[in-house]
C-alpha cells in the first residue's frame, strides 16, 4: 500500500507511505489521486513526510491531478515538506505551484 | 472475538510492516489478541512465551517462508489452526501449504469480508479441535469410571442405585425384549429433555431414529456380550436430532433382565471430523482442479502420481492415460533423457524446493517449456526415496520473454543510436559524456548543436518512465531539438517550442525535465533555461555555481513561456550536469544517494586531472560505491564541458568523448593527438570496460597504433609523398614539417575519430577516421597485402592485419575498421 487517506478535521489527507520511484508505486499513487478526484473532493493535501524520494514517475501524477483540480476550482496542497523531498520540489520549482500547508492548525 | 474468558490468540507473520499494521489494527477491532512478526523466525520466537490459537502467516517470505514456519508450528502445536496468505499464481504453494494441515488460505489483497469469514470459520474450528480433545479426555475417563461402578454395583445394589442416580453420566436401564426404558437418571432426564416418569413411559425407539429391527438387533448384541458399543442418533424431547454413543451392558435387577445404557452426546465430535474430512477433501479438490500439474515420481522415474491437469497440459485425456503411453516412466517426457539425471542430482543436492525449467513432449510431440518446482521426499533413514512436485506450462511466457527481450534489445539498439549525441568540435572547448547502463531501456537524452564557430547548443533532458515507449519520446525529442536549433538559438524559445509540441505527443501524466544551454565563447557566457534537471554545476577553481532552475519541466501548461538567464564563463570553467538516475540510487538498507552523495564525490579542484572523464568517474564510483551495485536502475547520463586556452598548456586532455555500455567514441584534433598517449589510454578504457586486462588486447594496440599514425601522418598531414622517399623522410626537413603541419589550423585543426563498438561480446569493432583525402583505393589492390610490408609507406594496413582478425577500409580511404574475436578473453581479468 503506498498511499492511505485520513481525514484530519475537515481536511482530506492523502498520506504517502513509500517512494514513488517506480512504474507500479507511480501507478497506485495515481489511482489514489483518481479516488479523491472522482470523490468529489475539492482540496487535498499530499503528506510525504514519511518518504525520501519521489521521481518523475510521482511528479507526473501530481501535476496532473493539479491540472485537474485546478479545472474544476480545486487546489492541491502538500502538507511541510522534509528535506528531500523539498530538494526535489525545488529542483522542479512545484515549490512555486503548490503551496504547503500544515496538517494540524 | 473471545470464547469465554480470553480472547482469541493470532499471531500475525508477514515480512511487509505496514501490511501487519493494518491487518492487526482490522483484527483487534474484531476483539482478537494479535502478536506480529516480521519473518518466521520472530513468530517461532513470540511462540516461545505466548502459544496462539490461530497462525496467520504469509506464504513468500525471505528466509524461513511461511510453509517452513507452518510445518514445524503444526508439528509442535497440532491444535493451532493455520491460515496462509499467497499472492496470485502461488497455486503451487496453497497445494503444498494445505498438505501441511493449513486450514485455509487467504488471496492478497486482503478484503475485510473475506478475512472475516476465515478468521470465523478459524475460530469455530479451534473450538471443534478444542472440544474433541476434551471430549475424548473424558470418555477415556468415563470408561474407566464405568468400569469401577459397575464392579462396585455388584457389592452392593443399595450403593449402586444412588450412583446410578446421581451419576453425571447420561444413563438408561432398558429392557432388551420389549425395548421399555426401565429407568433413567437425573443426568439422562435432564439431557432428553423429559421428567423421569415421562421418560419411564417411553420405549428405546421412541428416542432412537434407527429403525425399529436395528434397534432390537443392537440390543440382543448388547445382552448376549457380543458388542458394547454402538453409535445412533436420538431425539429429544424438543425434536433436536443428537449423534451419540452408547456402551450398553447386562444386568439383572429385581430378576430382570436388563442393560445398563451409558449415553455420550458426540455431536460436535462428529462435526468436529466432518470438518476435518471436509478439510481433506479441499486438499483433494485441489489436487483434481488445481491448473498446475501436481505429481510424484520415483528416483528411477516411475511416475506414482499425477493429477488431471498434469494429464491436460501435456494433451492426455486422463493422468491413466498419460501413465499408459509412457509406461510410467517420465524419462519419456523429457526432450533431452540425459538431463533427469542432473536435474535429480541437483534437487537431492538442494534437499528442498527447486525450480528448473525443462523441455517435455506433449502427446502431439510438440513441445513444452515446463517449470517444475520439486523437492525430495526421505524415507526415515533421510534416504531420498522419491520426487513430488509441481509443474507449469511456461511455453508462451517463455515465448512472450524471448520476443520481449528481443524488442527490448532491439529498443536498446534504437536508444543507442538516439544517445549517442553530435559531440561538436570548437575551439577551447572539451565535451565529455557518459552513459551508464541501466537495468532497462529508459528515456534520457543528449545532444550538442554547432551554431557557429563561437557558439553551440548542448540539450540535456529526462522523459518520464522506461522501455520502448520512453525510448520513442526520447527520440522524439532529439530529433526536435536538432529541427528547432537550425533556426533557433534561444535556449528559452528552443523550451517553449519544444513544449509546445511535446505536449501533444505524451500522456497525460508524463513530463520531460530539461535542461538547454547556449555556451557563446565570443562574450563568454552562458545562457540556460533549467527545467527540472537537478543541480547542474559550474566548477571554477575553488569556487561551485549552481545553476538555479528558470522553469518547470516541458509537457505539463500548454502556453507556457520559458525564461533563461545568463551566467558569465570564464577559461578554465567546467560545467557538470546529470540526470536524476544518478542522484536517485539507492543503498541496500533503502538509503538514498541524493544531490548530496554527488556533491560529495564532485572533487573539489576538479581542474587538477588530466581526464574530463575523471570527475564524472568520481560521481558515478561514489554512486556504485553507495548501492554496492554496478548496474543503476534508472539510466543515467553525465554531461562535462570544458573551456580552455588553447594557446595554453591545458592540465585536462582536450579529446571529446562518448562512452556508454558498449559504445566508446573519441574525437581527438590531430594537434592534439600525442600518439605514444592516446593508445595506451583507449586501450586500458577498453580493457577496463571489458573487465580483461590491457595484455589481452596488445595486438590490438598494435593495430591502433598503426592506424593512428596513418590517420595523423598520411591521413591529416597529408605526410604520404614526403615519406615515399627516403632522403626526405629521414631528414630534419620532414620532422620540421611534421611539426609544423601538427600545429597548423589548416591541418592540425583536422579531427581524428576513434569508435570502439563490442556490443555482444564476441567482437570488438575499433574504426579510425581521420580529415585527410584518404589513400587512393584504385591504386592499392590489397592494403593487407603482406607484400606492403616492404615497402616504405602504406605498411600500416598490413601491419594491423596480421594482429587482428579482420580489416576493412571505405571507399574514400580514410576510415579503416579492425574487428578482433574477443570471446575467448571475456570473463574475468586473469
Amino acid at each position: 500500500m503506498v498511499t492511505k487517506t485520513e481525514k484530519i478535521g475537515n481536511k482530506v489527507v492523502l498520506r504517502v507511505l513509500k517512494d514513488i520511484d517506480d512504474l507500479k508505486s507511480g501507478e497506485e499513487f495515481k489511482a489514489a489521486l483518481m479516488d479523491l478526484y472522482k470523490s468529489g473532493e475539492k482540496e487535498i493535501i499530499i503528506d510525504f513526510t514519511p518518504i525520501h524520494l519521489i521521481n518523475s514517475h510521482g511528479i507526473g501524477k501530481i501535476l496532473m491531478f493539479y491540472r485537474r483540480f485546478k479545472a474544476i476550482g480545486g487546489q492541491i496542497y502538500v502538507a511541510p515538506l522534509n528535506e528531500s523531498i523539498r530538494e526535489i520540489f525545488e529542483t522542479l520549482m512545484l515549490d512555486k505551484l503548490i503551496p504547503e500547508r500544515k496538517l494540524y492548525e | 472475538m473471545t470464547t469465554g474468558p480470553d480472547p482469541i490468540k493470532i499471531l500475525l507473520v508477514d515480512d511487509e510492516a505496514s501490511f501487519i499494521q493494518t491487518i492487526s489494527y482490522g483484527l483487534s477491532r474484531m476483539g482478537f489478541d494479535i502478536r506480529s512478526a516480521n519473518s518466521g523466525p520472530e513468530a517461532l520466537e513470540i511462540m516461545c512465551e505466548t502459544v496462539p490459537n490461530i497462525l496467520v502467516t504469509d506464504i513468500q517470505m525471505p528466509g524461513m517462508n511461511g510453509l517452513e514456519l507452518t510445518k514445524i508450528v503444526l508439528q509442535q502445536h497440532p491444535d493451532i489452526v493455520a491460515i496462509a496468505m499467497t499472492g496470485h499464481g502461488d497455486m503451487d504453494l496453497v497445494v503444498e501449504f494445505m498438505r501441511l494441515g493449513g486450514a485455509d488460505f487467504l488471496q492478497k489483497p486482503l478484503e475485510f469480508t473475506s478475512m472475516k469469514l476465515a478468521m470465523d470459520a478459524a475460530v469455530g474450528q479451534w473450538q471443534l479441535k478444542q472440544e474433541l480433545k476434551l471430549a475424548n479426555e473424558a470418555l477415556i475417563q468415563k470408561n474407566i469410571e464405568l468400569q469401577r461402578e459397575i464392579q462396585a454395583r455388584a457389592k452392593s445394589d443399595k450403593r449402586n442405585q444412588r450412583l446410578f442416580e446421581t451419576h453425571s453420566a447420561t444413563m438408561l436401564v432398558i429392557d432388551p425384549e420389549t425395548g421399555e426404558i426401565a429407568d433413567a437418571n437425573i443426568a439422562a432426564c435432564n439431557y432428553y429433555g423429559y421428567s423421569k416418569p415421562d421418560i419411564t413411559r417411553l420405549n428405546i425407539t421412541d428416542i432412537d431414529t434407527s429403525a425399529r429391527d436395528k434397534v432390537f438387533e443392537a440390543m440382543e448384541q448388547a445382552w448376549k456380550q457380543k458388542k458394547n458399543f454402538f453409535c445412533f442418533r436420538h431425539r429429544l424431547a424438543d425434536g433436536k436430532i443428537r449423534d451419540v454413543e452408547m456402551i450398553s451392558v447386562p444386568t439383572t435387577v429385581e430378576d430382570r433382565q436388563l442393560l445398563y445404557a451409558t449415553i455420550r452426546d458426540v455431536s460436535r465430535r462428529i462435526r468436529a471430523e466432518k470438518a476435518l474430512q471436509e478439510s481433506e477433501q479441499r486438499y483433494r479438490n485441489i489436487f483434481e482442479n488445481a491448473p498446475i500439474g501436481i505429481y510424484q515420481v520415483s528416483l528411477d522415474g516411475t511416475l506414482s502420481h499425477a493429477n488431471p491437469a498434469f494429464a491436460e497440459m501435456l494433451g492426455y485425456a486422463s493422468p491413466e492415460e498419460m501413465r499408459a503411453c509412457i509406461s510410467d516412466d517420465v524419462s519419456r517426457l523429457y526432450v533431452y533423457p540425459d538431463k533427469r539425471g542432473s536435474v535429480v542430482d541437483m534437487i537431492i543436492r538442494n534437499s528442498a524446493w527447486t525450480r528448473t525449467e525443462i523441455e517435455i513432449y506433449r502427446k502431439d510431440e510438440s513441445i513444452a517449456t515446463v517449470k517444475a518446482t520439486v523437492r525430495p521426499i526421505q524415507d526415515e533413514a533421510g534416504e531420498t526415496v522419491s520426487l513430488e512436485g509441481f509443474i507449469e506450462d511456461i511455453t508462451e511466457k517463455k515465448e512472450r520473454e524471448i520476443l520481449f527481450n528481443l524488442e527490448m534489445s532491439r529498443a536498446r539498439k534504437i536508444y543507442e543510436l538516439v544517445v549517442k549525441p553530435h559531440l561538436p568540435v570548437m575551439k577551447g572547448v572539451v565535451v565529455n559524456v557518459k552513459c551508464l547502463p541501466a537495468e532497462r531501456v529508459g528515456g534520457d537524452v543528449v545532444d550538442f548543436f554547432k551554431l557557429d564557430e563561437d557558439s553551440f547548443l548542448f540539450f540535456l533532458a529526462d522523459v518520464t518512465g522506461h522501455g520502448i515507449p520512453a525510448a520513442m519520446t526520447a527520440n522524439t525529442l532529439k530529433m526536435l531539438f536538432r529541427e528547432m536549433a537550425e533556426t533557433e538559438r534561444n535556449p528559452a524559445i528552443l523550451c517553449t517550442q519544444l513544449n509546445e509540441t511535446m505536449l501533444k505527443n505524451i500522456l497525460p501524466d508524463d513530463t520531460i525535465v530539461v535542461l538547454c544551454g547556449r555556451i557563446d565563447l565570443d562574450t563568454m557566457t552562458l545562457t540556460y533555461s533549467l527545467c527540472g534537471i537537478p543541480s547542474v554545476y559550474v566548477m571554477r577553481e575553488q569556487e561551485r555555481i549552481a545553476l538555479t532552475p528558470t522553469g518547470l519541466p516541458l509537457g505539463i501548461f500548454a502556453g507556457m513561456n520559458y525564461e533563461s538567464k545568463t551566467l558569465p564563463l570564464l577559461k578554465g570553467d567546467m560545467l557538470i550536469a546529470f540526470t536524476d538516475g544518478i542522484s536517485e540510487c539507492k543503498s541496500p538498507d533503502n538509503k538514498i544517494f541524493g544531490l548530496s552523495g554527488v556533491k560529495k564525490n564532485i572533487r573539489e579542484t576538479p581542474c587538477d586531472m588530466h581526464d574530463l572523464h575523471d570527475v564524472l568517474d568520481d560521481i558515478v564510483n561514489g554512486a556504485i560505491a553507495f548501492q554496492e551495485k554496478k548496474t543503476f536502475q534508472d539510466d543515467v547520463i553525465l554531461m562535462a564541458i570544458h573551456l580552455f586556452h588553447e594557446d595554453a598548456v591545458s592540465p585536462i586532455r582536450p579529446w571529446n568523448r562518448f562512452c556508454e555500455t558498449s559504445l566508446c567514441v573519441f574525437d581527438v584534433k590531430t594537434k592534439y593527438a600525442d600518439i605514444d598517449e592516446v593508445v595506451p589510454f583507449f586501450i586500458n578504457h577498453i580493457a577496463e570496460k571489458l573487465d580483461i586486462t590491457p595484455e589481452k588486447l596488445k595486438k590490438m594496440r598494435i593495430a591502433l597504433f598503426e592506424m593512428l599514425t596513418n590517420a595523423v601522418e598520411h591521413g591529416n598531414l597529408e605526410m604520404t609523398d614526403f615519406k615515399k622517399t627516403d632522403s626526405v623522410y629521414e631528414s630534419e626537413a620532414y620532422w620540421e614539417m611534421f611539426k609544423k603541419r601538427m600545429r597548423s589550423e589548416e591541418y592540425g585543426e583536422r579531427l581524428i575519430h576513434i569508435e570502439c563498438l563490442h556490443d555482444d561480446g564476441e567482437q570488438l569493432r575499433l574504426s579510425v577516421k581521420d580529415d585527410g583525402a584518404g589513400f587512393d583505393v584504385r591504386n592499392i589492390p590489397d592494403p593487407t597485402h603482406e607484400q606492403n610490408l616492404r615497402e616504405t609507406s602504406g605498411r600500416g594496413i598490413a601491419i594491423a592485419r596480421m594482429s587482428v582478425d579482420q580489416v576493412s577500409y571505405n571507399a574514400k580511404g580514410n576510415k579503416v575498421t579492425l574487428v578482433k574475436d574477443i570471446s575467448d578473453m571475456i570473463g574475468g581479468s586473469s
